[in-house]
């Protein structure tokens, strides 16, 4: 197996009439998703003229359509790039621009935000709309070049391919602190390589019912989709509604018979926070897997109280290096609720490697840069070689390594342990954001004279909460509500702060610069304050 | 005793009014209208909706039966307003909700 959209097809094969995929009320075999998504790959290359090495852009929900489409694509030796759909059209319009997609794989639910970005976004004009709705094509300026009706007029045939595994398969974008997001690029073979990995040491197997929690631009998906079509198990698409209400996740994880659960800390303590889960709850569930940042060792050890039959494995690894790179599973339940979760040890064909400034090896116990080396690295950014270069390093001892920016140590244990960052990228809710991007967006407003984002971490399940301190420009009149949803048509809602501060001047540290510490202070004794009060008769405890 | 639909009628707006202020003081967000679609527009994302739960059970003492309630009841001011408001589950005392309301 060299080729992502192999997985589908030795099992369309080998048992084409099992459950690939769930979505709500509807079932897709692995025969159909094997024969829908060659289809997609045929008029992607007939109505569309696409060819090796272009990029197609998914502007879908997750869903049935999504993964025919990206199977498709695929298929047609193209690379998909995933759009977030809760992001506003002027930042998935930058996307478009920096990734130039031959073509848009829409659903007629997103026919206004494509028009929307079209309205800021250069190049969108030369793309061609392939739409995965069934029924009419909707109303739009661009050229749509067929829809999903016209599937059965192609062969289901597989499609020839000259895809090798050194290929591209998908670009993700994440935050980046010019302002620009930045595509990651992920070849076929990184992700294979985990899942043979993954998939042998978690003992996946055919009846297996695997949940597919992130969104699909979410580097974290890749393991759900693809692990479960490694193995030819049932992927079950949680749909994005159910992940706001604690009960109803729960009830999901029930009804489908999940065995095996993979997810960011928040979707786990939201749930823990609102005590949905029961003792012995979910009682097909196998493996509860998390990746993204930590998860607090109270909640972990709660739910391996209520759940003593499920296997615990923190996973560990940004975008850059696919996936995971690193895993620990937990063998006991903790029984301090202060003892620290390390990210274990590197993957099959990883390796962890902690150097100081001058990327000379750490001692154990001294704390160090991690950078990640092996067979996950992605190649880089796309069509940016410097931010490439800046972050992926040739060392003279060890190779291609990537700087993750984590800050970690060894243990006497030799497990890694992660210590926090050492720049001002922050996790909220599992995504990754450079404080800078936000920064740069409300200076891009050209309302205020000064700002300063501050990431300040909550005792509460929130995590990290973004902070907003702001003196406004002269002679103009803002509220944090005007100023909040103003940000709101720049950036995605998981960027936007919920704290904010007004005021007619930064208070200033020995050196003359905006003193962020202070700020800082002042945000957390506002938050406790107010939480005090309401967690007085609430439910935060 | 709350009886004639007029005066429900004015406890509705009344709660319509309550929540907007919730929602600019608490969590900074100006609302348009009680019928703009909060998931929609990028205003309500889970994490969002934690905080407006903790801050509507604290502003009318009252905790919401989370399990029976759809995700539809919190898509507008309006919708959150009918649950607050709705006669039907047990726990709400409806002099209490008129009487915080008014209180504000």
């Amino acid at each position: 197996m060299t080729l992502l959209q192999d997985t589908v097809r030795q099992q369309a094969e080998r048992q084409p009439e099992a459950i690939a995929v769930v979505s709500g009320q509807q079932r897709m075999l692995y025969r159909e998703l094997e024969e829908a998504s060659n289809r997609v790959a045929r008029l992607l290359r007939l109505a569309c003229g696409c060819q090796r090495g272009d990029r197609v852009a998914l502007l879908l929900p997750k869903s049935l359509p999504a993964l025919v489409g990206m199977l498709g694509v695929l298929k047609a030796d193209c690379m998909y790039v995933p759009m977030d759909i809760s992001s506003p059209a002027a930042r998935l319009g930058k996307i478009i621009d920096i990734c130039e997609p031959k073509v848009i794989l829409a659903d007629a639910a997103n026919a206004s935000l494509l028009s929307a970005i079209q309205d800021g976004c250069k190049t969108l004009i030369s793309s061609r709309i392939g739409w995965l709705t069934p029924g009419a094509i909707p109303e739009t300026n661009l050229e749509s070049a067929f829809c999903w009706d016209d599937l059965p007029s192609v062969s289901a045939f597989v499609p020839d391919s000259s895809n090798k595994a050194e290929d591209t398969a998908h670009i993700l974008f994440t935050s980046g602190s010019t302002g620009i997001p930045k595509g990651v690029v992920i070849t076929h073979s990184s992700v294979i390589h985990f899942l043979k990995w993954a998939t042998k040491y978690f003992e996946m197997a055919p009846s297996d019912h695997i949940s597919c929690h992130p969104p699909l631009h979410f580097d974290l998906s890749t393991f759900d989709v693809y692990g479960t079509f490694f193995v030819g198990a049932q992927l079950h698409l949680v749909p994005t509604h159910i992940s706001f209400l604690p009960h109803k996740l729960a009830d999901f994880i029930r009804r489908s018979g999940l065995t095996q659960w993979f997810s960011v800390p928040s979707a786990l303590k939201y749930m823990v926070q609102f005590d949905v889960v029961r003792f012995n709850d979910f009682p097909a569930l196998k493996r509860l897997l998390w990746c993204g940042e930590a998860l607090p060792t109270p909640t972990l050890i709660h739910l391996m109280r209520r759940l003593p039959q499920v296997k615990f494995t923190n996973l560990y690894g940004p975008t850059e290096s696919t996936i995971a790179s690193s895993y620990y599973t937990v063998p006991c339940c903790p029984d301090d609720e202060r003892s620290a979760i390390p990210i274990g040890r590197a993957c099959e064909g990883e390796d962890l490697i902690l150097l100081d400034g001058s990327l000379q090896n750490v001692q154990v116990g001294e704390v160090g840069d991690l950078y990640i080396k092996g067979v996950g690295l992605s190649p880089g950014y796309w069509r940016e070689p410097e931010k490439t270069e800046s972050v992926f390093i040739q060392h003279s001892k060890h190779g291609r390594i990537y700087k993750t920016g984590d800050l970690a140590r060894i243990g006497n244990d030799k497990l890694i342990y992660l210590l926090g960052r050492s720049d001002s990228q922050i996790k909220s809710r599992g995504y990754r954001i450079e404080l800078g991007e936000i920064e740069t967006a409300l200076n891009a407003l050209g309302i205020l004279r000064e700002c300063a984002v501050i990431a300040t971490p909550m005792d509460g399940f929130e995590g990290t909460t973004i902070c907003c301190a702001y003196v406004p420009a002269k002679g103009i009149d803002i509220c944090h509500s005007d100023l909040r949803q103003q940000l709101t048509r720049v950036l995605p809602p998981y960027m936007i702060p919920s704290q904010w501060m007004a005021l007619d001047s930064f208070p200033l540290n020995v050196n003359g610069k905006c003193d962020r510490s202070r700020l800082r202070a002042q945000f957390l004794t506002g938050s406790r304050k107010a939480r005090s009060l309401v967690a007085s008769d609430n439910r935060v405890n | 005793m709350i009886t004639a639909s007029t005066d429900w009628e004015l406890l509705e707006k009344q709660t319509i009014r309550r929540i907007e202020t919730i929602f600019l003081e608490k969590l900074s967000v100006r609302i348009g209208s009680p019928d703009a679609d909060l998931f929609q527009v990028g205003i309500l994302d889970s994490m969002t909706l934690v905080d407006l739960i903790l801050h509507l059970e604290h502003a009318f003492h009252l905790r919401l039966p989370l399990e029976d309630i759809e995700l539809d009841s919190f898509r507008s001011v309006r919708n959150i307003a009918k649950l607050l408001t709705d006669r039907k589950w047990s726990g709400i005392d409806e002099r209490l909700i008129r009487y915080q309301v008014a209180g504000e």
